[in-house]
């Protein structure tokens, strides 16, 4: 029973890889059609960024505080569990009024 | 008589605060309220220009502040409406000839004898800022669809929220351009309302009258039918109490056809 747990998990894992390169080459070619289209909806453009910056200058974190957080969290969390160093997922939500920090850490394994 | 004190800021150079202050200034003014603006801009001074009475300012702030006359002998009454009155700044001063302190105290006499005391704000956030909202209760934040005006706006709300003596802020976003946000090349009213999380006090619509107006020294609120001028009238009214609905500047306005389809669709449903 086991095994076949085993052998599932991989599956997916192997699974949400693929998902994940096609998804990065989907949105990588989507950007270069996007930038040469003049069309293209530059307030929506305008929107995001005024979010992702207004969230770090509401938080008073800049992006370089934020890697070196990402940097001191991994290193901290390392210590007690095995965990995917590049799948670690560290940003900021808007809810409201209020942000939050908002970590995704996947584990391996218990050490 | 207790007047209130209303500080129009940004944060930004160049959205419209000076322009706003005189426009609404006047308008409550015209409404019948007795109003008088402050210029806080000490060392750049432009609200007297806007106001056509930079010739006739003899004394400033600064003079009364360093008591070398009145109060009142330094108010200059404006050209055509007696209820509205100027302080002007210093010219040849910088920010730091007054202080929070004194600010206040100059807001508490002249809210004594005016309805309404409209702070006109520098921009930044240092030492100018800091004496223009120290006798508000209110504060009008001044802001364009674009994004270094929104952000800095949202750093200004943030400064107003720890202040005690601020009572409410509301947004005013100018030099709005139905067209490029009904194409999608413009943030939107709501766009920016929700990014800031702001009520909204009006919208002024950009208009090429503006320039003119400048040019005369004369605000577009006593221009007859401007797009801008319009909008700022309706401001002062909102201020006053009235509830006036803020026209819809996202929706593009019906064409040919979609006139034609609602006069079938109401006559099939009637």
């Amino acid at each position: 029973m086991k095994l076949l747990d085993k052998k599932l998990a991989d599956k997916i894992n192997d699974m949400i890889s693929e998902i994940v390169t096609t998804c990065n080459k989907i949105l990588s070619t989507d950007t270069k059609v996007e930038a040469n289209n003049t069309s293209f909806n530059s307030k929506d453009d305008a929107c995001n960024r005024l979010k992702l910056v207004l969230m770090h200058d509401r938080s008073q974190l800049s992006p370089g505080q934020m890697q070196q957080m990402r940097d001191e969290l991994v290193e901290v969390i390392s210590r007690y569990v095995e965990i995917d160093r590049d799948a670690l997922d560290l940003c900021l939500e808007a809810e409201s009024n209020t942000i939050a920090l908002v970590a995704n850490i996947p584990i391996l394994r218990h050490k | 008589m207790s007047g209130r004190v209303i500080v129009v800021t940004s944060g930004k150079g160049g959205v419209g605060k000076t322009t706003s202050t005189a426009n609404i200034g006047t308008a409550l003014a015209k409404n019948g309220a007795k109003v008088v603006m402050i210029d806080t801009d000490i060392g750049l001074r432009n609200l007297d220009l806007l106001m056509g009475l930079e010739n006739r300012i003899v004394y400033t702030l600064i003079d009364v502040i360093e008591e070398k006359c009145k109060l009142q002998q330094a108010l200059v009454k404006d050209k055509k409406n007696p209820n509205l009155a100027l302080l002007a700044a210093a010219q040849t001063r910088d920010k730091s000839a007054a202080s929070p302190e004194q600010m206040v105290e100059i807001c508490k006499q002249l809210k004594e004898d005016f309805d309404f005391v409209m702070v006109d704000c520098p921009a930044g956030i240092e030492q100018g800022f800091q004496n223009a909202i120290a006798g508000a209760t209110e504060a009008i934040i001044i802001t364009t669809p674009e994004m270094s005006a929104v952000r800095d706006a949202d750093r200004i709300i943030g400064l107003l929220e720890s202040k005690e003596d601020i009572l409410n802020y509301k947004l005013v976003l100018n030099r709005v351009r139905p067209k490029m946000i009904q194409s999608n090349d413009m943030l939107g009213v709501t766009d920016v309302t929700d990014i800031l999380s702001v009520k909204l006090l009006g919208v002024i619509p950009e208009d090429e009258n503006i320039i003119i107006s400048t040019n005369r020294g004369e605000p577009i609120v006593n221009m007859e039918n401007t797009k801008a001028g319009t909008a700022y009238m309706n401001i002062a009214r909102r201020i006053m109490g009235e509830e006036i609905e803020i026209p819809d500047f996202e929706t593009p306005p019906p064409t040919f056809i979609d006139k034609v389809k609602n006069f079938f669709l109401a006559t099939a449903s009637s």
